[in-house]
């Protein structure tokens, strides 16, 4: 099977140590992947409204990841793009078979550490406190409680069911003063958690956290590949 | 942008409010939003109906096109009755149409009964939502609003302004001779109008005052009591989280037994209505105005209803349709004030898919975007082929970003 990592500009620009983790991480699990270069999967035109260069990102992507049987992404929100925007977009375009097939075979690494890999795999030795704060996509919230639920330990892992945080593209380009607002109070409830660590699904909510959390302190942030991926966090043991 | 740090503290609350409330069950807004979508796709065709049967129940109909010729009308219909206090229930109709200070100018006060909207008068403040409209105002503002319009003696007891407030409003509504009333529905199939509300203002407006002015979006028909129950429903649980609104007030048209209004005017308000129909915005305008989007998105909860503009409708609903009902106040950018986090696509009673009318709004504004976001992506789509160059030009635009 060839995996892809389909590693997120927002990863690759301000977050490179998450590209790094799910390399490793694919490697612990004995995976072959592969990270080819890539830049963008068009959303933040899609979301602009502005169709043509949302195209144009949408076919140089099919280009890239066609040839794959499995895509894995460590963000929720580009995903969508790609399995819910994508087809539409490319509908009438020569890609748009090759767009449809690819949407299907585009994963986040929960969904697919839970189909493929089972959570079973997964030995947490982090001693404190984990909480979790999800994509507000809320998409793949199914497997990825699955995931916590082992690594916490907890059957109902405390999650906040919590407002966006504020990272949108277009938010933090159009409206820089509102996307910070929007993650105070997040970061409070955070704050106020008493967590040790808090994880999340999703780059673009850990990366907007953490610009705005540097000046105000607060429980770890971190994505849950970086945990799985990081030996003093998490153990993974051969199959069965 | 964002509000001052009293008033998001109250958006917050409000939004935990709606957020414990239990999911809604799935058929119902498939359910509403067949029977708003019945009426909007005849809307002319139930118009008419409306109208002949509320004349035959003896009630005056007229039509305004704008905001204007509504204040026009209203403060025509209000002149001829003689009066010069005229009593109004809660309705963001009055916002749109700026009815308070028309009615002003032309020696008319607009008392609000809905405590709610009282408090805002007499603090000058404006409202935050459409059914929560005073939910901003603390304890401490009110007070000392309270005992300088009243010329009470200043307390912070919550019992004891109640008590007053109470007193107040029930010696205004025991004179009501004249009531404005922004309704809810209006029921094509027999001409009645109905306002839901869950302290009763509106039930007391209708049995006391004589004379009822009543405003309606020409949106706001409905085909028949069947859809009307339904659309209670749907209000009821997206405005209050409650199977039914705990009064429900009709209007069946001028009453000849001791109860009741001897006069009913009907003004059916279009202000940009037709124009969004017009524009493809019919599942827009399925919207019944419960304000349950408002209080689930995150973008409205920092900025609160002004920032939307004081007289257009605001939070998702508002962004969609902003830009096409108040083309001339710089709207054009309100699709633009939402994260795509979707907290708006399934709390919503009529089943109006927000995040696809958000996306559908911006892509009509990208057509006429500043010149500089037109740079920016055509750079962006200049440099995708390149990882090497796009990964240091997206850290570089978000430093700028930041530092701006």
């Amino acid at each position: 099977m060839r995996i892809a990592l389909f590693a997120t500009c927002t990863a690759q620009a301000f977050r490179p140590a998450l590209t790094a983790a799910g390399q490793k991480l694919a490697q612990a699990l004995g995976l072959t992947m592969v990270t080819p270069p890539q830049t963008c999967c068009g959303l933040p035109a899609w979301d602009a409204g502005r169709l043509e260069p949302a195209r144009v990102a949408a076919r140089q992507f099919v280009r890239v990841f066609a040839g794959y049987d499995l895509v894995l992404t460590p963000s929720p929100v580009c995903r969508r793009m790609v399995c819910e925007h994508m087809p539409v977009l490319l509908a009438t375009e020569p890609e748009a078979t090759a767009a449809t097939a690819l949407a299907a075979r585009v994963l986040t690494w929960p969904s697919f550490l839970v189909a493929h890999v089972g959570v079973e795999r997964f030995e947490p030795c982090f001693r404190g406190r984990i909480d979790y704060f999800p994509a507000c996509t809320g998409a793949e919230e199914a497997a990825t409680r699955l995931l916590l639920a082992r690594l916490t330990g907890d059957e109902q892992p405390a999650a906040f069911r919590q407002d966006c945080c504020g990272y949108g593209l277009n938010l933090v380009w159009r409206y820089p003063e509102l996307s910070r607002a929007m993650a105070e109070p997040v970061l409070m409830t955070l704050r106020l958690s008493g967590a040790a660590l808090v994880l999340t699904d999703d780059v673009g909510c850990l990366v907007h956290l953490l610009a705005q959390q540097r000046r105000r302190g607060g429980p770890v942030l971190r994505h849950l590949v970086e945990f799985l991926a990081d030996p003093d966090c998490c153990r993974i043991v051969p199959p069965r | 942008m964002p509000a001052d740090p009293s008033t998001r503290q109250a958006l917050y609350r409000l939004g935990q409010l709606v957020e414990r409330r239990p999911p809604l069950s799935p058929e119902l807004p498939s359910a509403a939003g067949e029977a708003r979508r019945r009426v909007l796709a005849e809307l002319e065709t139930y118009l008419h109906r409306f109208e002949a049967q509320a004349r035959a129940q003896g009630m005056q109909v007229w039509r305004a096109e704008d905001y204007q010729e509504a204040d026009r009308l209203v403060i025509e219909r209000i002149r001829a009755s003689g009066c010069t206090e005229v009593l109004r229930n809660h309705s963001p109709l009055f916002d749109e149409i700026a009815l308070d200070r028309a009615a002003a100018g032309n020696g008319v006060e607009l008392i609000p009964i809905h405590p709610g909207d009282h408090y805002l008068k007499l603090t000058g403040a404006p409202p935050l939502h459409p059914i929560w409209s005073s939910a901003h105002l603390g304890l401490r503002h009110l007070a000392t609003a309270m005992a300088r319009a009243w010329k009470v003696p200043p307390s912070f007891d919550p019992d004891l302004l109640a008590g007053t407030a109470r007193l107040r409003l029930r010696t205004l509504l025991l004179a009501a001779k004249v009531a404005v009333i922004g309704v809810h529905f209006a029921v094509a199939a027999d001409g009645r109008l109905v306002c839901l509300d869950n302290d009763g203002h509106n039930a007391h407006l209708i049995a006391l005052a004589g004379h009822l002015i009543c405003l309606v979006g020409i949106e706001q028909v409905v085909a028949d009591i069947a859809d009307l129950e339904l659309l209670i429903r749907a209000f009821s649980l997206g405005a209050w989280g409650q199977d039914q609104a705990h009064y429900v007030g009709i209007i069946a048209g001028p009453q000849r037994t001791a109860d009741g209004p001897q006069q009913v005017d009907v003004i059916l308000l279009d202000n940009g209505r037709r124009r969004a129909l017009a524009a493809g915005l019919t599942a827009a305008l399925a919207c019944i105005g419960c304000g349950a989007c408002h209080a689930v998105c995150p973008v409205y909860r920092q900025v609160g209803a002004m920032a939307y503009g004081r007289h257009a409708r605001s939070g998702p609903i508002g962004a969609v349709l902003n830009p096409v009902m108040w083309p001339e106040r710089r709207t054009q950018d309100q699709p633009y004030l939402s994260s795509g986090c979707r907290a708006c696509a399934t709390v919503c009673p009529v089943g109006i898919d927000l995040p696809e009318l958000l996306a559908r709004q911006r892509r009509h504004a990208a057509v006429s975007a500043s010149w500089e976001e037109r740079l920016v992506f055509w750079l962006w789509q200049r440099l995708l082929p390149y990882p090497r160059l796009f990964i240091p030009a997206l850290r570089l635009a978000f430093r700028l970003v930041r530092r701006a």
